[in-house]
């Protein structure tokens, strides 16, 4: 076999859209979010109610803008389709995630929507949305589990640049893990100011 | 196994640090090991930087101003502890186990039984990835298209049974194109005389070797 030299300089710049790192930012939020909405609107613990409402909508506007970073990072933002129906099933992970994440948020919010007083437009709008406002429990908890498990497959699959070394890969699901853990660690301490505020004592008590 | 495949991209080969996350998009074709397999010999030692290469390449391709696929320009490399500066003509090493090619998500990237990689313009997306996996820096984004672009070694030429247009326009003989499966093929001829060189990493298998790196031609 020939010998080697390491090359220094590159002939052509590297072509490295910032905006992929947007796209997996994105979803390591939208990720952390969905943990965080959890306790709240997954298990029903009380204290976690309006924490955990904030949390999933930051979950579902980070999963919507992902893609669009997504496509923002290509040089040829028309084709970014190309990239599910010429990549393989693996591809509709992202897809998926983001349609469970959806039904998740919709199962989790129909009471809401269903609550909407008034007879304008957006009133009538959150009415229609919640189709009956029904609490739907076994469909949240499929949404859950579907939400959860894509997450699980599609954030190892999250890197920057597609290249062949797998290091990026376990270093990033590492910093979403700890993102998430360290979101939940945070807002766990800030509970007592953001969770449900207690009625003011009247001194009649 | 042969060098231009790898192995299946599963959760335990991903844990187990064997493959990366980003599946091959299109299936690996294993090189041909007895049909022709296109390579390249460049003499360093030969060449005198008058980038005649550059200018038939763009001519031949047809490429838009200031666009170009190959360059012979002075590089930083270095071997051991030393670093030098050499006229370095670079271009696609169309390596056995290319990088790029796992790299696209959209299987644009094809390697044919010869050995040739080529972008299939149409399915690329420019996104860089095969641009940042290239550890050559052979590959670019075509300013005009917006697509991932790189030296075909000109597949349409060698099909017609010619030498891609470098080769043929090179005044000194420094670039020797033929059949590394062919013993008595320009390149085998040079690589059995003088000692060559590739770029690192070897395990990419590139096709492009170097003679006369170290001033030793």
């Amino acid at each position: 076999m020939p010998d080697s030299v390491t090359l220094i300089d590159l002939a052509f710049p590297v072509a490295w859209p910032p905006w992929r790192t947007g796209t997996f930012l994105l979803l390591f939020l939208s990720a952390s979010g969905f943990l965080l909405a959890l306790p709240g609107r997954g298990f029903g613990f009380p204290r976690w109610q309006r924490v955990s409402r904030w949390a999933l909508l930051a979950a579902l506007a980070c999963a919507l803008a992902a893609p669009l970073s997504l496509a923002a990072s290509l040089h040829r933002p028309d084709r970014v389709m190309l990239l599910f129906t010429r990549a393989g099933g693996a591809a509709w992970i992202g897809p998926c995630y983001l349609a469970a994440l959806t039904l998740f948020a919709w199962t989790t919010m129909r009471r809401d929507l269903a609550a909407a007083t008034g007879a304008d437009l957006r009133a009538r709008l959150h009415r229609a949305a919640s189709l009956g406002g029904g609490g739907a429990p076994r469909l949240r908890t499929l949404a859950m589990l579907l939400t959860a498990g894509f997450g699980f497959i599609l954030l190892p699959r999250t890197h920057p640049t597609g290249n062949a070394a797998p290091s990026p890969d376990l270093a990033t699901l590492a910093g979403g893990a700890g993102l998430a853990v360290a979101l939940m660690v945070a807002v766990a301490a800030l509970i007592p100011v953001l969770g449900p505020r207690r009625a003011a004592p009247t001194g009649k008590d | 196994m042969p060098t231009n495949l790898r192995p299946a991209p599963t959760r335990r080969n991903l844990l187990a640090g064997r493959v990366a996350a980003s599946a091959p998009a299109a299936p690996r074709i294993q090189v041909a090991a007895t049909g022709p397999r296109w390579g390249m010999v460049v003499d360093v030692a030969s060449c005198t930087g008058c980038q005649a290469c550059t200018v038939a390449c763009t001519d031949e391709n047809a490429l838009p101003p200031g666009a170009q696929r190959n360059l012979a320009a002075v590089t930083e490399h270095a071997r051991g502890d030393s670093v030098r500066l050499t006229l370095l003509p670079r271009l696609c090493a169309h390596c056995a186990a290319a990088p790029c090619i796992p790299a696209c998500r959209t299987g644009a990237i094809v390697q044919r039984p010869d050995g040739i990689v080529l972008t299939t313009e149409a399915a690329c997306t420019g996104c860089g990835d095969c641009v940042a996996a290239c550890p050559f820096g052979a590959r670019r984004i075509a300013p005009d298209t917006g697509t991932a672009d790189a030296c075909t070694f000109c597949a349409h030429r060698v099909d017609a049974g010619l030498s891609p247009a470098c080769v043929e326009i090179c005044p000194t003989g420094a670039l020797l194109f033929g059949d590394l499966n062919a013993p008595g093929s320009p390149p085998n001829r040079a690589l059995a005389t003088r000692p060559a060189r590739t770029l690192q990493p070897q395990n990419a298998a590139p096709q492009l070797f170097y003679l006369g790196l170290d001033g030793e031609g």
